[in-house]
C-alpha cells in the first residue's frame, strides 16, 4: 500500500511537471491569442486592448493557476483559430483514438501471448523459425506503411472495406467495426512482433532456471510448469514493454489516422500545429500526457503484484 | 523448450551477416545517392507519369514523372543524415548526462534523473510535435526535436553503466591514485560502456529512422521539394491503386534500412 | 529399494558425446543414508539427477538400470515418472535462493506436491498438512512463512522450506543434491541435523551428494567415491575415512582443512 501511494505521488508530480512545462513552452514563445484572433490588421493599440480582455497581462503564475483548474474541470479554453471551446473539438474525437489504441492492444495480447509460448515451445523447429523471420521483418515496418500495405491489400484488392471511406459509429456500428478493424491491426502488428520476440527470449531464459527443475521434481507436467511456474516470471519484462506499448499505439493512431482518413484527435491536432492554435495543440498533448502518465502508473502497479520482490527492491533502492 | 547451444550461436552469426550484407548494400546506395542519380529527382517528365518499373526506370515514376529510384536514393540519404545527426545529439549529450549523474550520483542525480523520467514518460514523437508547433517544421527542427526526445533513453542506460562501473575495483584504485574524475569518466569507465551502448544506438538510429519517416508523412518534417522517404509514402499513397508499385517500393526501402541495423544489433549483442 | 545398475550418462549437447557416467552400480536400502562424494565434474550430480527422473532426455543417452521399489525408472514412461516424483521422491537442491520460484508464495509452493499427488485432500486438511511439514523443518512462525515470498526468507531457511516441499508427500527417498554447500558453516550444521533427524523419525531413505567428505561421514552410514565418472570406492563411512583404499580417496581425505592448534 505505501508503495501505490509513492507511486500515486510520484504520478501526481510528473502530471503537474508535465502541464507546467507545456503551459511555459507555449506562453514564451512569441505570437499568442491576442495576434491570432486579429491576424494581419492589428494595430499596436487593439492588440493590447484584446490582450487586456483576454487576461494576457496578468502574471504567469496566474494564468497557469487559472488554467489549471480550468482543465481539471474539463475546461480548456477557446480556440484562437474556431473560437470555440476546445472541449468540444476535442473531447468527442478522443474516443475514437482511445478505442483505436486499446483495439490494438488487445489485438497485440491476445496474439502475441499463444504465438510466444508456442514459439518457445517449439524452440529450434520449422514453425519457430518462421516466426523468428516474420517477427524480424514485422518489426522493421513503420505501422503507417503496414496501413498502406492494408489498405492496398484489403481494401483494394480484396475490397473488403472501402479505403478512405470511413463510417461514424453513430450512423452505421457494423460498418464502423468493420473499418476501424484494419486500422488497430496496422498498429498493433510491429507491437506483436516486439513481444512475441521479447516473451519467446524471457521463457526461453526462464526455462533454464533452478526453480523450474524444482518444479519437475514434483511431478509437474511440462503445461503445468509453463503455465503455474514460467509464464508469470516469463511475463514480466513483457509487461514493462506494454505499458510503454499502449503510449506508443495513442501516438500511433494519430499517425494511422491520416492513412485511414479517420477524422480523430490527429486531424485537429495537426491543423492546430499548422494555425499555431496553441490552446487546442496544449489540450491535447496535456490529455495524451495524462493518458500515457495514468498508464505506466498502472503497469507499476500490475508489476508490483506480479512481482512481489519489486517492493523489496524499490525500497533498497531509496535507502 | 530445451536445446542444446549449437542452433542459437549459428543463428545469430547468420543474424549478423545478413545484417551486415542489408546495411552495407543500403549505405552504399545512399553514398551513391549523394554523388550520383540515375535521373534528376526534381525534375518532372510529363510523357513519364506514374510509368510502370522498367529498365529506365527501374522502380518506375511518380505522379509528376519524376523517377521513383532517384527520389528514393536522395530521400534515403536526408533520412538518414536526420537519424544520424539524432542519434549524435541524442548520444553525445546522453553520455554527459549519464555519466556526470551516474559516476557523482547525489542530488543531482536525483534532480536529474526525476526530468528524465518526465521526459522518458512522453512519446518521443510527441514531443517532437510540441518543438515543432513551438519552433515550425522543416529538416534542423525535426533533428533538435528527435535528438532531444532522444536524450533520456541514453543517458539512462549510460548511468546504468555508470553506477555499475564506479563501484568496481579498479575505478577505486584508481580514485585512490589521485586519477582526476574527468579521466576516470572518459578514459577508464566510458569505453568499458560501448558495448552495451552500441547495440543501443543502433536500435536508437532505427527508432530516429520511423519516428522522422512518420512525421514526414504527417507532413511536418523534411518538406518539398526535398525528398523523403515518409513524405514519397504519403505521396504514394494517393496513387496506391493506379501505381502501387510507388508507395512499395519507398517503403521497402525504409523496412531493409530499419532491418538492416536491428539484425546488426541482435547479432552484436550475442 | 534402489537399486542402480551399470548407469552410463553420455551427453550429446557438444560436438563430441561426452560420457559422464560409467558403470555405476549402487544399492540404497530402507531407511539407510547412502553419500555420494566427489570433485565438482565427477558425475555426481548426474547420477542423482538420473535417478530423480531429472535428466533432459533430448541431449542425453542413458543405457543401465534404475531400480526403484520394483519399478524401472530410466526407461519408464515420462508420466508413469511423473506418479513417482515429488510423490515417492522428494528432491532438495544447492541452491535455495534460486529453486524457488520468486513470484509465489511459500504455502503455494510446499503444497503443490500434494495438489498433483493426492488431489483428494481437501484445502483445510492441506493447509493443516503443510502447517506442520513447516514446523517438521524447524521453521519457527509456520503461518506466517506460508504467506511470505521466497526473497523474504534467509538462504537457510528457504533450504529448509525445500526440504519440507520434498518431504510433504512422505516420500521414500529424498535426494539431496550438494543442500548444504551454499549455506554458512553453522546452518550448513543445523540441515545436515534436520536430515538425520527426519531419516531417523519418518525412516525416509536420503541420498546425499556432496563434496565434502567430512561432512558426508558426519551423516552418512557408507559413502560411494566418485571420480571422472566412475566409482572409486565404495563402503562403510568410518572405513573408508581411516582406512581408504584407493589414492584418490587419500587425497580428498587429505584435502579436508584440519583444525590445528594455533602455534604461538
Amino acid at each position: 500500500m505505501r508503495y501505490v501511494l509513492k507511486k500515486l505521488a510520484t504520478t501526481l508530480i510528473t502530471l503537474l511537471c508535465i502541464s507546467f512545462l507545456v503551459y511555459l513552452a507555449f506562453d514564451i514563445i512569441p505570437g499568442d491569442a491576442a495576434l491570432a484572433s486579429l491576424g494581419t490588421d492589428a494595430t499596436p493599440e487593439r492588440i493590447e486592448a484584446v490582450r487586456e480582455e483576454l487576461g494576457l497581462n496578468r502574471p504567469f503564475m496566474e494564468r497557469y493557476a487559472d488554467w489549471l483548474t480550468g482543465f481539471v474541470r474539463g475546461d480548456f479554453g477557446i480556440s484562437y483559430k474556431y473560437n470555440v471551446p476546445v472541449s468540444e473539438m476535442i473531447l468527442s474525437k478522443l474516443p475514437i483514438n482511445v478505442v483505436m489504441a486499446v483495439t490494438a492492444f488487445i489485438i497485440m495480447a491476445g496474439v502475441s501471448v499463444p504465438v510466444g509460448i508456442y514459439s518457445a515451445k517449439h524452440k529450434g523447429k520449422g514453425m519457430d523459425r518462421l516466426i523468428i523471420v516474420v517477427n524480424q521483418v514485422m518489426m522493421s515496418v513503420p505501422h503507417f506503411f503496414m496501413g498502406i500495405l492494408i489498405t492496398y491489400i484489403f481494401g483494394l484488392i480484396f475490397k473488403i472495406f472501402t479505403p478512405g471511406g470511413f463510417v461514424s459509429y453513430e450512423t452505421d456500428l457494423g460498418g464502423f467495426i468493420l473499418y476501424m478493424i484494419f486500422p488497430c491491426i496496422a498498429i498493433a502488428l510491429p507491437k506483436i512482433a516486439m513481444s512475441v520476440k521479447l516473451l519467446r527470449g524471457s521463457c526461453i531464459d526462464e526455462a533454464g532456471k533452478d526453480y523450474v527443475r524444482t518444479a519437475y521434481s514434483k511431478g509437474n507436467n511440462t503445461s503445468k510448469v509453463l503455465y503455474r511456474h514460467v509464464l508469470r516470471n516469463a511475463m514480466l519484462p513483457v509487461i514493462t514493454l506494454w505499458g510503454m506499448t499502449l503510449a506508443d499505439m495513442i501516438v500511433g493512431s494519430i499517425v494511422i489516422e491520416q492513412v485511414f482518413n479517420i477524422p480523430g484527435i490527429g486531424r485537429i491536432l495537426l491543423t492546430s500545429i499548422s494555425y499555431r492554435d496553441y490552446p487546442v495543440v496544449e489540450a491535447i498533448i496535456v490529455l495524451i500526457a495524462l493518458v500515457v502518465i495514468v498508464t505506466n502508473f498502472c503497469v507499476d502497479i500490475i508489476y508490483q503484484i506480479v512481482d512481489p520482490r519489486i517492493v523489496a527492491q524499490k525500497d533498497i533502492l531509496s535507502k | 523448450m530445451q536445446i542444446g547451444k549449437k542452433y542459437s550461436k549459428k543463428k545469430h552469426s547468420a543474424n549478423l551477416i545478413i545484417g551486415l550484407v542489408i546495411t552495407s548494400t543500403m549505405l552504399f546506395l545512399i553514398i551513391l545517392g549523394f554523388f550520383y542519380t540515375p535521373y534528376d529527382p526534381t525534375k518532372m517528365d510529363s510523357s513519364a507519369k506514374l510509368a510502370a518499373p522498367s529498365l529506365s526506370h527501374l522502380m518506375g515514376c511518380d505522379n509528376f514523372g519524376r523517377d521513383i529510384f532517384s527520389r528514393v536514393l536522395k530521400g534515403m540519404g536526408n533520412t538518414f543524415i536526420i537519424a544520424f545527426a539524432t542519434v549524435v545529439i541524442g548520444v553525445v549529450s546522453g553520455i554527459i548526462i549519464g555519466a556526470v549523474t551516474g559516476y557523482f550520483g547525489g542530488w543531482l542525480d536525483e534532480v536529474v534523473m526525476r526530468i528524465n523520467d518526465v521526459v522518458f514518460a512522453f512519446p518521443s514523437i510527441l514531443l517532437a510535435l510540441v518543438f515543432i508547433s513551438l519552433f515550425g517544421t522543416g529538416k534542423y527542427n525535426v533533428v533538435l526535436a528527435l535528438g532531444i526526445a532522444f536524450v533520456p533513453s541514453f543517458a539512462r542506460i549510460v548511468r546504468g553503466e555508470f553506477i555499475k562501473y564506479r563501484e568496481m575495483d579498479y575505478v577505486k584504485s584508481a580514485r585512490l591514485a589521485g586519477v582526476p574524475h574527468m579521466r576516470i569518466i572518459f578514459v577508464h569507465i566510458l569505453p568499458n560502456t560501448m558495448t552495451v551502448l552500441l547495440s543501443s544506438i543502433m536500435i536508437g538510429f532505427n527508432n530516429a529512422v520511423l519516428a522522422e519517416a512518420g512525421m514526414s508523412y504527417l507532413g511536418i518534417g523534411v518538406q518539398p521539394p526535398d525528398a523523403s522517404l515518409g513524405s514519397m509514402l504519403s505521396e504514394a499513397q494517393g496513387y496506391l491503386f493506379s501505381a502501387p508499385n510507388y508507395a512499395v517500393f519507398t517503403g521497402l526501402m525504409i523496412i531493409l534500412l530499419v532491418l538492416g541495423f536491428s539484425l546488426l544489433a541482435d547479432g552484436l549483442k550475442n | 529399494m534402489l537399486e542402480v545398475k551399470n548407469l552410463n550418462i553420455e551427453f550429446h549437447d557438444h560436438d563430441a558425446p561426452e560420457h559422464i557416467v560409467r558403470n555405476i552400480n549402487m544399492t540404497l536400502k530402507y531407511g539407510e543414508i547412502l553419500g555420494i562424494v566427489g570433485e565438482s565434474g565427477s558425475g555426481k550430480s548426474m547420477t542423482a539427477m538420473a535417478i530423480a527422473g531429472l535428466l533432459r532426455r533430448h541431449d542425453v543417452t542413458t543405457s543401465g538400470e534404475i531400480i526403484f521399489d520394483k519399478k524401472e525408472l530410466l526407461s519408464a514412461k515420462r508420466s508413469e515418472l511423473r506418479k513417482i516424483q515429488g510423490n515417492d521422491i522428494g528432491v532438495i537442491f544447492q541452491e535455495p535462493m534460486t529453486s524457488l520460484n520468486p513470484t509465489k508464495r511459500i504455502g503455494w509452493q510446499v503444497e503443490e506436491s500434494l495438489k498433483i499427488h493426492k488431489p483428494e485432500i481437501g484445502k483445510a486438511e492441506r493447509y493443516r498438512l503443510v502447517i506442520e511439514s513447516l514446523k517438521n523443518v524447524e521453521l519457527d512462525n509456520p503461518e506466517l512463512i506460508y504467506k511470505k515470498y521466497p526473497h523474504e526468507l534467509s538462504g537457510g531457511m528457504r533450504q529448509r522450506v525445500m526440504i519440507a516441499a520434498a518431504m510433504i508427500c512422505a516420500p521414500k527417498l529424498l535426494i539431496a543434491d550438494e543442500p548444504t554447500t551454499a549455506l554458512d558453516v553453522t546452518i550448513q550444521l543445523q540441515i545436515v541435523k534436520l536430515l538425520q533427524r527426519l531419516n531417523r523419525e519418518q525412516k525416509t531413505s536420503i541420498l546425499f551428494i556432496s563434496h565434502d567428505l567430512s561432512l558426508v561421514k558426519s551423516i552418512c552410514g557408507r559413502i560411494l567415491v566418485m571420480h571422472d565418472g566412475e566409482k572409486v570406492e565404495e563402503g562403510a563411512a568410518d572405513e573408508i575415512f581411516n582406512n581408504p583404499g584407493q589414492e584418490y580417496t587419500r587425497e580428498l581425505i587429505n584435502a579436508i582443512p584440519k583444525l590445528e592448534k594455533p602455534k604461538l
